[in-house]
């Protein structure tokens, strides 16, 4: 049986698995697009969740010219000026309405894309069709320019009940026969990706007539989580050279990754003067990172990885057999959680020193403290008005 | 016949001639079997048949136009984001020659593509699969990213076995006209490190010398074209400074090795060394250290001394 990979392309929005919820928005992003306080969307979320097939889907069923820009294009200011701003004030020649939608906005890059960012932001605000861009990390910092002036969609990772449907129904259409477990087994192993999930689907179906379970060999694991335990257990319980170093180099976990799971869980296998000598390692192998951004230097990832498997490894002065269950670490999402808590106080203070005379510095020690206890009695929102403070702002202060 | 390079006379030619990968060779023969293939990212360590089955590959689905099809870039020559969005966009957007169902691009060692150069390849790889399709081999999968991943059947060869070699080896050997040992393929076996291409450099340049292959000839060999010289200078450092960094200079003047290069070598030395394992921890971080300052700009060789200094033993 023979197909082709285009035939898990999605022609329409009920042909999309798992991203109703966002389907709709985007829809609603661009229905209503001239009542919109901000002029672009982007739509967020993991590889292989559906961001750029849901907008071409809804590019057809809306009947919208759809111009697309992505990371295999040279994006330099230049560039974009010339594409998009010729695009975004004529009329659409062949549909009713236009689409510009910009793919991979973090695939924009230094020197060959210079400009590029700062281009587009500044386009957007005169836009006179809606704007749609796809990133799967929308929180870097180069990215704030369009985040500000962007409705955020977030296309979640696929829950695997749901790609194991997409699975059995493709199955059905190409007439493959499978085992529930087999199905089932590649669901789980993507991860949430349904891209991927189709490909090992696809790589396993071409020329046959079933999946068998003994198939399911050959699909590798997608799954991170899995592979990051296997190589904490071996960094943690045993202390041969070889295994040690190769522990997280034959994974598809990258070092920094590795470094904040090795953090999290240390304290839950080591204690006393182990502990520390494996912290010793572990910031030690954190200073080559440090090294290796600033020099562009990649052969320190030699040291940085040596020392945080080795070195942590070899700090042990007994084995422990006993078994813990290792945990993700939460500080990521904290210090998310806390810069916008502290970016609100930051625009709260510049506010109040304008009104005040006095310096944003000053403000934040002296003043933002007395208004955090006159907000909480009373909403003061004639001081609020004054200042000009958002929703989100006041919200701050009296919480 | 004498002239030719091993590697590529005794490279495998079809799928059968492949070894130590049964599940993804049968996977593949479907592939071409049905002119149908998803994108691919072979992964494994060097020297066990990524590249081979990639050109088996075209040959068994292009035939005599195999070359017209097929492009063929290696990453760590052209890995910046110019070769993507040049090269391989133009190739991949035109149609197949003759009467195949679509061209194939091999990116063998992707995993030393820039970052940059991988996010350019994201859309490429799937707006063109009408015409093209990809191949990606690395060594290691942690380098490439995720949305890249996300787009390939990821296949992961496995390390071949002991016996896997001993077939190799021996059917050169008797091809060759060789006369080999059981104990000198051990040998052989253990110096590739599990690498059938470097187990072929070593096996010809033995031939060269004798066409009867003993283990002695074997460590000869490795030891001549992979000196064992910063590793002798590791354990004189040890017990005597000055003679230790006097070696180190005349070796560093007879191979015309950069600072670099040697501590290149220390670093993997270190673990080879007969001492204790928080001393190799130790030893490591500084070696670190110094390579750090010499990145910076300090004076190579008085670095390297600093750092021998670490290894005298009170």
């Amino acid at each position: 049986m023979t197909h082709s990979l285009n035939l898990f392309i999605p022609k329409n929005t009920s042909e999309i698995y798992g991203q109703e919820f966002a389907v709709q928005k985007i829809k609603d992003f661009i229905l209503n697009f001239s009542k919109q306080k901000k002029k672009a969307a982007i739509i967020y979320g993991p590889p292989g969740t559906g961001k750029t097939c849901s907008i071409y889907a809804i590019a057809k069923e809306l009947n919208l010219e759809l111009l697309e820009i992505n990371a295999s294009d040279y994006r330099n200011s230049e560039n974009i000026d010339s594409i998009i701003k010729p695009a975004i004030s004529q009329k659409s020649l062949f549909s009713s309405s236009k689409l510009i939608f910009i793919d991979e906005i973090d695939g924009f890059f230094g020197t060959q894309d210079y400009g590029g960012i700062q281009a587009l932001a500044s386009l957007i605000e005169s836009s006179k069709f809606p704007i749609v861009m796809a990133a799967n990390d929308p929180w870097s910092s180069k990215l704030s320019s369009l985040r500000s002036k962007s409705n955020l969609i977030e296309c979640p990772s696929i829950n695997y009940l749901v790609i194991l449907k997409a699975l059995k129904n493709f199955a059905n259409k190409l007439a493959i026969k499978y085992d529930e477990d087999s199905i089932k087994a590649i669901a789980i192993n993507a991860n949430g990706d349904l891209r991927a999930a189709l490909n090992d689907f696809y790589a396993l179906s071409i020329g046959r007539t079933s999946i068998k379970p003994e198939d399911i060999k050959l699909i590798s694991s997608r799954n991170k989580k899995e592979s990051i335990f296997k190589s904490l257990s071996i960094i943690f319980k045993t202390k041969n050279t070889n295994e040690v170093l190769n522990s997280i180099f034959n994974t598809d976990i990258d070092l920094d990754e590795a470094s904040l799971w090795i953090d999290e869980n240390l304290p839950l296998e080591y204690s006393n003067d182990d502990l520390k000598k494996a912290y010793n390692a572990l910031s030690r192998a954190d200073v080559f990172k440090g090294r290796i951004i600033r020099q562009q230097y990649y052969r320190l990832m030699v040291y940085q990885g040596n020392l945080m498997t080795a070195g942590v490894s070899f700090a042990k002065s007994k084995d422990s057999k006993n078994y813990i269950p290792y945990k993700r670490t939460g500080r990521i999402l904290k210090y998310w959680i806390a810069k916008n808590k502290y970016s609100k106080r930051k625009t709260i203070s510049e506010k109040i020193s304008k009104a005040t005379h006095s310096s944003t510095k000053k403000v934040l020690k002296d003043t933002l403290p007395y208004f955090k206890v006159l907000f909480r009695k009373n909403k003061s929102l004639g001081i609020a008005a004054s200042l000009g403070l958002n929703e989100e702002e006041i919200e701050y202060l009296t919480s | 016949m004498a002239d030719s390079i091993w590697t590529e006379k005794y490279r495998p030619s079809n799928f059968s001639e492949i070894i130590g990968q049964d599940i993804i060779v049968e996977r593949v023969q479907a592939f071409v079997k049905n002119k149908n293939m998803p994108n691919l990212l072979f992964t494994g360590q060097a020297g066990i048949g990524k590249s081979s089955l990639a050109l088996v590959i075209a040959r068994e689905l292009y035939g005599i136009s195999w070359k017209e099809n097929f492009l063929e870039l290696n990453a760590s020559n052209d890995r910046g984001i110019d070769v993507v969005r040049n090269v391989i966009k133009d190739f991949s957007r035109t149609k197949a020659i003759g009467n195949v169902p679509h061209k194939i691009i091999f990116l063998d060692e992707c995993d030393s593509l820039t970052r940059e150069a991988q996010q350019a390849l994201r859309r490429t790889m799937e707006n063109y699969t009408n015409t093209t399709r990809f191949i990606l081999s690395c060594n290691y999968s942690s380098k490439i990213i995720d949305p890249i991943l996300s787009r390939c059947a990821v296949f992961r060869f496995k390390p071949l076995t002991k016996e896997n070699f001993e077939f190799i080896i021996k059917n050169i050997c008797k091809n060759e006209k060789l006369k080999i040992d059981e104990k000198a393929i051990e040998a052989l076996y253990l110096v590739s490190e599990g690498d059938a291409r470097k187990m072929e450099n070593i096996l010809q340049s033995c031939a060269a010398i004798s066409a009867n292959i003993s283990e002695k000839l074997i460590y000869d060999i490795v030891s001549f074209a992979e000196p064992k010289e910063i590793l002798d200078i590791l354990n004189i450092a040890r017990k005597d400074f000055i003679k230790s960094r006097n070696r180190l200079l005349d070796v560093m003047l007879k191979h015309g090795l950069s600072g670099i290069d040697v501590i290149k070598q220390i670093s993997r030395e270190i673990w080879n060394l007969n001492i204790d394992d928080e001393k190799k921890i130790k030893l490591i971080d500084k070696c670190g250290e110094i390579e750090f300052r010499m990145v910076e700009g300090s004076d190579e060789f008085l670095q390297l001394e600093a750092l021998l200094s670490n290894f005298l033993e009170k």
